[in-house]
Parts: C-alpha cells; sequence; structure tokens
C-alpha cells in the first residue's frame, strides 16, 4: 500500500501543479476584484489540493521504513493474473462498443459485447457452449425491447438492427 | 406551514401512473439490492437517465421507491450468503447470517421486512415535520451559510470514507475541480473544455456516478476472477409473529431514531446509521449477550436504522441541497438533471412537488413491506443468479444509460473513464464518495464562496462575523480535528480494517 500511496501522492501533487498553471492562464480583469477572475477559484483548489498532497507524501514517507500495518497477502500484479487480464478485456470491449454500436446498430453490438464478455467469464467455456449463446440472445432481446421499443431511444443506425 | 401544504401534492396521486412507478421502483430496487454487488447507488445511478424523460413528480415516485428498496433489498445477501448486497446492511449480516446457518433465514428476512418499514415510516413522519421547519429557517441563509453548509458536508464525507482523512479531502478537492469545468459562472470564460462544446455546460454529473459506482464495481468483480455460484436455502416463517414484534418494538424504535438522526447529517448515511444502532443495541439491548450468535434483535437494529437513514438523508438534500449520503446525491443529481435545484427555494415554489415526494417515499415503505413479505421466497433465488451472466448485462445497462441522457457518445467515453479512474482510485484506497459529492456541490460552492467574497470586498473575514456562518466553520475544524483528538486518546482503527469496508463505495 506505500508504494501505491506515494504514487498517488505524486499523481495529485503533479495534478495540482498543473491547474495551478493552466488557472494562471486565465485572463485577469485589470483594476478590477481577483476574485471576478475566472482563475482564481481553480487556481485555490489547486492550492489546497498541492498542499495535501505533500501532507499524504509527508506521511508515507514518514511510515517508510515502519512495518506495513496490515501486510498485503502475497499477491502478483494485478495484470498478470486472470482477473486483471479479463478486466483489460472489458476495457477493450467497452471502447469498441461505441463504434460497433455505429456500424452494426443497437442489438448486434449488444449481443456481440455480451456474448464475447460472457464467453470469456465462463471458465470451461466449451462446455456452456448452448447456454452462453442462449443467455446471450435472452439478455439482448430483452435489452432491445426495453431500450428500443418501449423506452425508444434514438440509437445510431447501424448497418444491422 | 399549514397541514394542507402536504395535501397539495396528493392531486398528483389520483393518476395511477405514480401507484405504477412506485411499485415497480421498489420491486426493481429489491432485486437489484439484493444482488451481491449491485449497491443501492448504483442501482439508482444507472435508472436516473431513463427516468428524466418523464414527469419529476412520477419520476421520483419511481427513484425514491428504488432507494427504498435497494436500502431493504441488500439485506437478503447479507442474510443469506453474509455479503451485504449494499453497503449499508454490512451489520445485519453481523446476526442474519448466523441465523441463516441455524436455518432460520425466513425469520430473518421477515424481521428485516418489518424493521425496515417501521424504520421507513419513522423517518418519513421526522422528514414531513422536520424540512419544511430547517427550509424556513434555511431561507435566512445567504452565501456565506452555503460555503459553510458545503464545507461541513465535504468535510464530514472525507472524514467518514475509508481510507484516511487526506486521501478524503483530496478527493473532495478533486469533485470540487471536476465541478469548475464549463462555463465560468460569473464572467463566462470557459474552462478546461479542451475544445469541446459538450464540455460547455460542465462535465454531466449522471455519467460519471454510473462510472464510478457501476462500472467500476464490475471492474472490481471482474478483476477479482470470481463467479462461484451460491445455493439458496428454502425460507420458512417469513411473516413475524406479533409476539417477537411486540418485544423487538424497543429496539426497532430505538434504531429509527438513531438512524433518522444520523441520515439527516449531511454525508452520513445508512451504513453509519446501521453499525451505530448495532452498536447501541450491544449496549442497551436486552439480549446484547446474544449479540453475534443470529438473533432477529441484531437484525431489526441495523434494518430499522437503515432505512430511517432514508428520510432523514432526505432532510439535508431537500432542504439545504446537501445530500445526506451518496445515495441522496445521485437523486440530487436526478432533481438537477429535472431543471429543479434542491434547497430552500424548492419549499417556496414547488411545494407540491415536495409533498409528493414525501407521499411517494411513504407509499414505497408500504410497498416495501408488501413485496417484502410476499416475494421473499424468489427474491432469496436471486443470490443463485450467476455472476458471468449478470456482469456483461449490468455492463450494457451502464452503456446504454450514459448514452440516453443526452443521445451522445461523448457521454459514453465519459462513463469509460470515470469508470476506469475509479477502479483505480479503488485501488489505492480512495472513497470515490467525496468525488462526487464534491462535483456535485462544486458549482454552487465556488458561486457562493466568490459571491460572499465580492460583496464583501474580497475581506476574508466575512465568513467568521456572522454568527451562523462562524458556528458552521467550527463545525468543520471540529469534525476534521475529531478524529485526531480521538486518535490520541485510543489507537485508531487499522488501515487494513478500513480497506476491508471499502466494499465498493459507500
Amino acid at each position: 500500500m506505500k508504494k501505491k500511496d506515494l504514487a498517488a501522492g505524486i499523481v495529485f501533487l503533479f495534478f495540482a501543479i498543473i491547474l495551478y498553471a493552466n488557472a494562471s492562464t486565465y485572463p485577469v480583469k485589470e483594476g478590477g476584484s481577483v476574485v471576478l477572475s475566472p482563475g482564481f477559484y481553480p487556481k485555490i483548489l489547486a492550492i489546497l489540493m498541492g498542499g495535501l498532497s505533500v501532507l499524504s507524501l509527508f506521511t508515507t514517507l514518514k511510515k517508510w521504513n515502519t512495518e506495513e500495518d496490515c501486510p498485503a497477502k502475497e499477491k502478483r500484479p494485478l495484470f498478470k493474473t486472470r482477473g486483471g487480464k479479463l478486466f483489460l478485456l472489458t476495457i477493450l470491449l467497452l471502447i469498441l462498443y461505441p463504434f460497433t454500436l455505429k456500424f452494426l446498430g443497437f442489438a448486434t453490438a449488444a449481443f456481440l459485447f455480451i456474448f464475447v464478455l460472457i464467453t470469456a467469464l465462463t471458465e470451461n467455456f466449451k462446455s456452456h457452449i448452448i447456454a452462453t449463446t442462449s443467455i446471450s440472445i435472452l439478455i439482448t432481446a430483452v435489452m432491445y425491447l426495453v431500450f428500443k421499443i418501449v423506452l425508444q431511444i434514438p440509437f445510431p443506425r447501424g448497418l444491422l438492427i | 406551514m399549514s397541514f394542507d401544504l402536504y395535501l397539495e401534492g396528493l392531486s398528483y396521486f389520483a393518476n395511477p401512473i405514480m401507484f405504477i412507478a412506485s411499485f415497480l421502483g421498489v420491486l426493481v430496487g429489491i432485486v437489484f439490492g439484493a444482488l451481491p454487488g449491485l449497491t443501492a447507488t448504483m442501482t439508482i445511478a444507472v435508472f436516473i437517465p431513463f427516468t428524466f424523460g418523464l414527469d419529476p413528480v412520477i419520476s421520483f415516485a419511481f427513484l425514491l421507491g428504488l432507494y427504498t428498496g435497494a436500502v431493504y433489498g441488500g439485506s437478503i445477501s447479507a442474510i443469506l450468503i453474509n455479503i451485504p448486497g449494499t453497503p449499508s446492511a454490512i451489520a445485519t449480516s453481523l446476526d442474519g447470517y448466523p441465523l441463516c446457518q441455524k436455518g432460520r433465514a425466513g425469520e430473518a428476512i421477515g424481521i428485516s421486512t418489518v424493521s425496515s418499514a417501521f424504520g421507513g415510516f419513522f423517518s418519513v413522519l421526522v422528514l414531513c415535520v422536520a424540512a419544511p421547519l430547517i427550509a424556513n429557517v434555511a431561507l435566512k441563509f445567504s452565501a456565506e451559510e452555503y460555503v459553510g453548509i458545503t464545507l461541513i458536508g465535504l468535510s464530514i464525507i472525507a472524514v467518514i470514507s475509508p481510507g484516511s482523512i487526506v486521501k478524503g479531502l483530496i478527493g473532495g478537492i478533486l469533485g470540487l475541480v471536476l465541478g469548475t469545468v464549463g462555463l465560468d459562472p460569473i464572467t463566462g470564460f470557459p474552462r478546461m473544455i479542451f475544445g469541446r462544446a459538450e464540455l460547455l455546460d460542465g462535465i454531466d454529473s449522471i455519467p460519471v456516478m454510473i462510472g464510478v459506482y457501476g462500472l467500476a464495481e464490475m471492474f472490481s468483480q471482474i478483476s477479482k476472477n470470481d463467479f462461484k455460484t451460491v445455493v439458496s436455502q428454502k425460507l420458512s416463517k417469513v411473516i413475524p409473529s406479533g409476539k417477537d414484534i411486540k418485544r423487538l418494538m424497543p429496539t426497532i424504535f430505538r434504531s429509527s431514531v438513531i438512524g433518522t438522526l444520523i441520515g439527516a447529517i449531511p454525508a452520513a448515511g445508512g451504513s453509519i446509521a446501521s453499525l451505530v444502532a448495532y452498536g447501541q443495541e450491544k449496549r442497551f439491548g436486552k439480549r446484547r449477550h446474544l449479540l453475534g450468535t443470529g438473533i432477529i434483535d441484531g437484525v431489526a437494529a441495523p434494518e430499522a436504522a437503515n432505512n430511517a437513514s432514508t428520510g432523514g438523508a432526505l432532510i439535508p438534500m431537500m432542504t439545504l441541497g446537501i445530500p445526506g449520503d451518496p445515495m441522496t446525491a445521485v437523486l440530487m443529481g436526478g432533481l438537477i438533471i429535472q431543471g429543479l435545484r434542491p434547497g430552500p427555494i424548492l419549499f417556496q415554489q414547488q411545494m407540491p412537488f415536495v409533498s409528493s415526494i414525501f407521499i411517494s417515499l411513504l407509499l414505497s415503505v408500504v410497498f416495501m413491506l408488501v413485496i417484502g413479505l410476499a416475494g421473499a421466497r424468489i427474491f432469496s433465488r436471486l443470490i443463485t443468479i450467476r455472476k458471468n451472466y449478470l456482469i456483461p448485462a449490468i455492463l450494457v445497462f451502464c452503456l446504454v444509460g450514459s448514452y440516453a441522457i443526452n443521445n451522445s457518445l461523448f457521454d459514453v467515453g465519459v462513463l469509460i473513464i470515470a469508470g476506469i479512474v475509479g477502479f483505480l482510485l479503488k485501488q489505492v484506497n480512495f472513497s470515490v464518495a467525496p468525488i462526487i459529492l464534491g462535483m456535485i456541490l462544486g458549482p454552487l460552492f465556488e458561486t457562493n464562496l466568490r459571491r460572499s467574497l465580492m460583496l464583501s470586498g474580497g475581506d476574508w473575514s466575512t465568513f467568521v462575523t456572522r454568527p451562523f456562518s462562524l458556528a458552521f466553520l467550527i463545525i468543520v475544524v471540529l469534525v476534521l480535528v475529531g478524529p485526531l483528538l480521538l486518535q490520541l486518546v485510543r489507537k485508531q482503527k487499522t488501515a487494513c480494517e478500513d480497506e476491508e469496508d471499502e466494499n465498493g463505495g459507500v
């Protein structure tokens, strides 16, 4: 946890600096109150966030050489585990979804998304192929009925349905 | 404020759709709440996009039904499989699960239903009486006081969120920063819009909420790679006996008072309310020595409290515009999207709507009691639904929900980014609740802060020269410094416990 805390502290400090620098580029009204400037409030937030990040870094470093409060169980890095790989696959599918939605239409995109993900999440998929396919079709049909027919959400028109 | 005002909303209920909306809301809420991993907050966030096309009164009858149903539904999986369906049911599993192991799951669910209904009913009554009174006082508040109240909300949520207070505060400020995206409320200058016209009105809070509460939770479950199926238990004796209810009345009443009060504290909420009520049962309960071994008293206390917190949490949300818990923060997002700004003005200008909220909440408590007792056997089967089928369906639901807000794929992008960021923040033990609260309160906070300073000519002492404002700032200091003082007196809860508490975001 200490390494993660250190990384998070650095990221937020960096974010605060960028925020402050960006707010400094906003126009300032000559002679007017500083409160009127659009950069006034973001600058205050940047200073607060920077201060808290430094405080968080300071506390993490202070504890650096002491024992972990709760020694983590021996864990492999997330992205090397099956769960981590599934997580990455899900993100990929989510990113692809708007494109498949645009080109293929709502029902086809939803079916592909659901089918691929269920296949990936199901261990020993081959013995469940009929169940997976029929459940994917069922979920898609219910979604189509609810979203497209009942709620009439205007999805982009794709090549298929 | 006369009693007639409460009746103004009654005319809406001549429309049977109000009853259908409330009934459906409770039913869907119980189903989602009972499914492990689908929190009440997430349920409301995911459904909001589908309701804002409706009349606000109907939409809120449905959403309040969801809210009540999901908070109650969380107890079902807490009792049956020791996994709270929603974080506010954590304390319910302490006695609920041992009862289930003894084969008395039906009894536990029955008591949970009756206690929840009583807690909910009690809190609605308090809400009806207290809200108009607080709104009347709040009418006298000016910008300085609102700055103080917002700070109270943000500091409480920073303190109670899992992880350290500093992390909670960083989260709150991150939320405020997200709230600055779009046109500056005073000068109209565009800030951090990165050339995207969609961002001129600010980041839409609904896709962000669906992302951090829905998508991020699904990511957590996927990365745990645990899709085991559980076996359900047959339920018997779901309807509790009059003797049991009579014996439990002091516990239920005491917990309802605790739940309503804690719910009404800005940013506190159901999880804390139920844990405190369970703690009080341990101190004052007649059968306190048996708590934890599986007695119905240990189910009645947290369940009455967490449902009582629902009405309580609506008090600050409706009267001050400060949500009482993350669920009401999401509900507030639903109000704002309908063009209604919660706060004392709402009581002046939209009293029929306000009273319809009171009546809807009361109606949803009645439906919860009926549906809960009648459908317990069916709901208990929900826990057997396999997660590898459930997760993809929920993900599509999240995608469609965020798209449906503006029929825009841009919002789908916001959803995915929010989901990934929310998941990563959970990995470093950051709670997402402060971020959401900061984001929702951000624009109002900035406007009030700058307005106060403009009127005082840039003099910051304006915040300490007004008595109410000064009192609020003192509360902020006490909230932030209090835990440090407590730490000196006794050893603080360890970080490990905190990490375990982070169960899908409060």
